[in-house]
């Protein structure tokens, strides 16, 4: 309570700084605009190629390659693009080679303001060729892997798209792996990202919007949703929030999730991702919308609701009977990985009568040669193994190995056996341990709760435990994620289908209440087997049929 | 005046008021020390008899949809009456949320935790509720479905696994004590449970309620709620027999017997951290309900800055409240009911009265209409 003040008093001050700064500099600001507007395209190809290399810094990779065209070569031009960046056979079988050849047999030579159109329209071979006026969307051009063509003697250039550079091929995401369902995975191309989703959905319902955001890294995100489907008030909010962003760099959709998720102060997220092209899918025929960042495999998908992290993109793959156990199981191990060190402690320092008898003189017998509380016990158990964790992903993979010995010997048997630890906390931290990978994406939260929720068990014991999992439960009400709150589908009974059962296929004829509007149904009802002899139709072809053999 | 900006349907409104009934199942020693092994039957007799007064807080809350208690209060009664009742009634939400949050208390420390002392308890408790009640109606009442298929849940499972231990022959002999007792018990029936479902009148602004739905929420609640008290009465009625009036909580020492050979025994904490939540629940909504009570007094809309204070207060009036345990019985059986009376029947039916008298919702029908209208609206959607 008292951090929200803080907080919005904090948002109070930066945005009443923003607000005089705005007002102070303004005047400022738009001679800035004004003097960058100033440089204009020439007619002096000199000129024009000198301030184009002034806006670029002079760069070193800029390559600038003149030429000369025409039917007695009397046009000097200039291709200007960034290395790497733009693909070479379409720049020689594109650009060069038909200026090169272009107005060998002609007689008259067109005059300097139609040469650009002619070219533009007749002689280029591009996919996309647009004619600009202002030195800085040339510039931009070069950036994003376009090439320009400059002309001596007109007031202008071409923007040819020739974008070409490395990248890597679709492959099996790390993060996700399934043993039924597609393999492939998003790359860091935005296009393969975006046609990856489309080839899922081919209906042109599925409707994309382009933004570029960070002020220095003009970074393409674009939006996927299905038109219609898709709540119209989430998408503004989406664009919003997106368009609002006043920052230097995106690099990584983290960022974009960080600066427009709802509860920054949660450990639950409230934007999801997913490195799947049949995931987003799926979630864009929900009614979702999907945001594609430019450079990274992760796709976020917004809103996002508590039980999307126990749903697994295989569960709707294998058949419904053994996705709702799997779901289930997901359900006890997330519970387990949250309150399994806090039950354990709770049970240990104050619910003796819980235990059985057998079991408790074991515990007893664990107890007796360690020297510490159990909470401390617990505590130290759980930082060696997010250690062993981190290091598990940051270390080179030749050297894995090593620490994996070094964790199971020397973390596990080895601290029992020097009595830092009792035996039964080992096995507890472990099952804690493995229970959190269940649920990928909840394992930051699983992580940090779980130590929260161990001091309220080390204070009040199960009381406490008890407490703190109302505690949780009300602050995951609180939650929503763009409008949607973030339980809903436990709250919602026709959204039950999808929870801690998996509805079969067909049973699920109702996209979920909260995110859709407008075209709720994705199908029938039906039940397979029946579904041929249900329709009279059906039948009358088959006696039909029948009497013709 | 709408202070919580927020709605709730009236699904979640109907489960409200089911968990509010079941979660006094906990408290059946008021009942089971007066008419002991007969305690069945009051409760019987007060569900049918309360039928009439769910009737007239469903007529307050039908022609009153945008007003609060306290709104109704001020409309029926003119300002200054209004305004005496409403303290009286901010005193009896108070009082309530102090003596649930006591019974919690006293709850956990018999069950759980002997060696706390209570205050800590009821702090840690409060903390967490303050928290619930900040984010508003729809987080405090959003859990009330889930827990009440899980006292369900719980009921079933303990009557199936106590089946054993069940002897029909403790419910006799029927009909054997003084007929006063019969009416002493019906009248705590009817005000300690029943009767405090008067709280959620102050929640009638935010449920989205229509004329129809209106009748079927309070019915289905209360009879939700008033089947499981009966199953659970009867269920430790026919464990128990004539024992029961020993015990504090019967219900308890009722799941305490459950033993299934070698594989489940001493189960009971299980069942006490259950029905903890849903007395945590129960004194969410009367702390929500007495921060919006205390609000709309002050006319204030920043109730959530209210919510920590009467979250203190009401954590000290529950260590002054009583002396001890058995007061807290006594004083439940024996003088409570007059008393709640008059706010939670007499009151109530009087400005019903007087609504019809002075025909009081005079504006509202137009209002009623459209309300309806966007009622008709969302159900379509």
């Amino acid at each position: 309570m008292l951090f929200g003040y803080l907080i919005r008093k904090l948002r109070f001050l930066t945005s009443y700084r923003n607000i005089q700064h705005q007002s102070g500099n303004s005047a400022n600001e738009e001679t800035k605009v004004e003097k960058q507007n100033e440089i204009k395209i020439q007619k002096s190809l000199h000129e024009n190629l000198k301030n184009l290399k002034n806006i670029l810094c002079d760069s070193q990779d800029l390559n600038v390659h003149s030429i000369r065209f025409g039917s007695e070569s009397q046009f000097s031009a200039a291709i200007v693009f960034f290395d790497g960046m733009i693909d070479n056979p379409t720049l020689t079988d594109g650009i060069l080679r038909p200026l090169m050849l272009w107005g060998m047999g002609k007689k008259e030579d067109p005059d300097d303001t139609d040469l650009l159109n002619i070219l533009e329209q007749e002689v280029v071979c591009a996919s996309t060729v647009t004619k600009e006026e202002a030195l800085s969307e040339l510039a931009a051009g070069c950036l994003c892997g376009e090439t320009v063509l400059l002309v001596d003697g007109c007031m202008g250039g071409l923007v040819i798209n020739t974008k070409g550079w490395e990248k890597r091929s679709v492959t099996e995401p790390a993060s996700e792996t399934v043993v039924r369902g597609p393999r492939e995975g998003f790359t860091e191309n935005l296009r393969t990202n975006t046609s990856l989703i489309r080839r899922k959905i081919r209906n042109g319902q599925l409707k994309l919007e382009q933004l570029k955001v960070g002020e220095k890294t003009q970074t393409t995100v674009c939006l996927m949703y299905l038109e219609g489907v898709a709540n119209p008030k989430i998408v503004e909010e989406v664009q919003y929030r997106i368009s609002q962003l006043d920052v230097e760099s995106i690099l990584e959709s983290g960022y974009i999730e960080e600066y427009i998720e709802d509860a920054p102060f949660s450990p639950f997220s409230t934007v999801d991702y997913s490195e799947k092209p049949d995931v987003v899918a799926a979630r864009i025929l929900e009614g979702r919308i999907a945001i594609v960042v430019d450079g990274t495999p992760f796709v976020l998908t917004v809103p996002m609701l508590f039980i999307e992290s126990f749903q697994t993109a295989e569960d709707y793959y294998v058949r419904p009977m053994y996705a709702s156990l799997l779901r289930i199981i997901r359900f006890i191990a997330y519970f387990i990985t949250v309150f399994a060190p806090a039950v354990y402690i709770a049970l240990n320092s104050f619910h003796h009568e819980l235990i059985p008898t057998t079991l408790l003189f074991t515990f007893a017998k664990a107890r007796e040669g360690t020297p510490f509380p159990v909470f401390v016990e617990a505590l130290i158990m759980i930082f060696a193994f997010e250690i062993l964790r981190e290091a598990g992903v940051r270390l080179p993979r030749p050297v894995g190995q090593a620490i994996s010995i070094v964790g199971a010997l020397i973390m596990g048997d080895a601290a029992v056996s020097a009595g830092i630890v009792g035996a039964p906390m080992v096995i507890t931290i472990a099952i804690t341990a493995v229970a959190g990978f269940l649920v990928p994406s909840q394992t930051d939260s699983g992580s940090m709760l779980r130590v929260v929720m161990m001091i309220p068990a080390a204070v009040l014991g199960l009381y406490g435990v008890a407490f703190g999992f109302l505690g949780m439960l009300v602050h995951l009400a609180s939650l929503e994620s763009f409008g949607v709150p973030y339980f809903d589908s436990f709250s919602n009974t026709r959204d039950m289908q999808d929870t801690l059962i998996r509805a079969p296929l067909w049973a699920m004829t109702r996209r979920p209440k909260g995110i859709a509007r407008g075209d709720m149904t994705r199908g029938h009802f039906f039940i397979p087997p029946l579904r041929p002899f249900a329709s009279d139709k059906h039948q009358e072809d088959d006696a039909q049929e029948g009497g013709e053999s | 005046m709408k202070i919580d900006q927020s709605q709730i349907s009236s699904t979640r409104f109907m489960y409200t008021i089911a968990f509010f009934l079941q979660s006094s199942a906990l408290l059946t020693a008021f009942l089971s020390s007066i008419t002991e092994h007969d305690s069945w039957i009051p409760v019987l007799i007060g569900g049918v008899l309360c039928i009439p007064l769910i009737l007239v807080y469903r007529s307050l809350m039908v022609n009153f949809p945008e007003n609060t208690l306290l709104g109704m209060l001020d409309t029926v009664y003119g300002p200054v009456v209004g305004k005496i009742l409403g303290v009286g009634y901010v005193w009896f939400f108070l009082t309530l949320s102090a003596l649930n949050l006591t019974d919690l208390g006293d709850f956990t420390k018999i069950t759980v935790l002997t060696e706390t002392p209570s205050m800590i308890l009821a702090i840690f408790c409060v903390l967490v509720v303050v928290w619930a009640v900040r984010h508003g109606v729809k987080v405090v009442t959003r859990y009330s479905a889930l827990f009440t298929i899980t006292e369900f849940f719980i009921v079933f499972i303990s009557t199936l696994l106590l089946f054993d231990k069940i002897d029909l022959k403790n419910f006799l002999p029927m009909f054997q004590l003084e007929p006063i007792k019969y009416i002493h018990s019906t009248h705590i029936i009817a005000t300690i449970p029943i009767g405090e479902l008067v709280v959620l009148l102050m929640l009638t602004p935010s449920v989205k309620l229509s004329r129809k739905t209106a009748t079927k929420c309070w019915f289905l609640g209360v009879g939700m709620g008033m089947i499981t008290l009966l199953v659970v009465l009867m269920r430790d009625i026919a464990v128990l027999g004539n024992t029961m009036r020993m015990f504090a909580l019967p219900g308890l020492v009722t799941m305490r017997l459950i033993h299934l050979g070698e594989s489940l025994s001493r189960v009971e904490i299980l069942f006490a951290v259950a029905l903890m939540m849903l007395l945590f629940f129960k004194v969410a909504v009367l702390c929500y309900v007495s921060t919006i009570a205390i609000a709309q007094m002050f006319k204030t809309k920043k109730y959530k800055n209210l919510a920590l204070i009467v979250g203190i207060f009401v954590v000290y009036y529950g260590t002054i409240l009583y002396p001890n345990n058995v007061e807290h019985v006594v004083i439940s059986q024996e003088m409570m009911p007059f008393f709640w009376g008059i706010f939670e029947i007499v009151i109530p039916i009087l400005t019903l009265v007087i609504a019809k008298i002075r025909k009081l919702p005079k504006k509202q029908p137009e209002k009623q209409k459209q309300k309806q209208e966007v009622q008709h609206a969302w159900d379509g959607s």
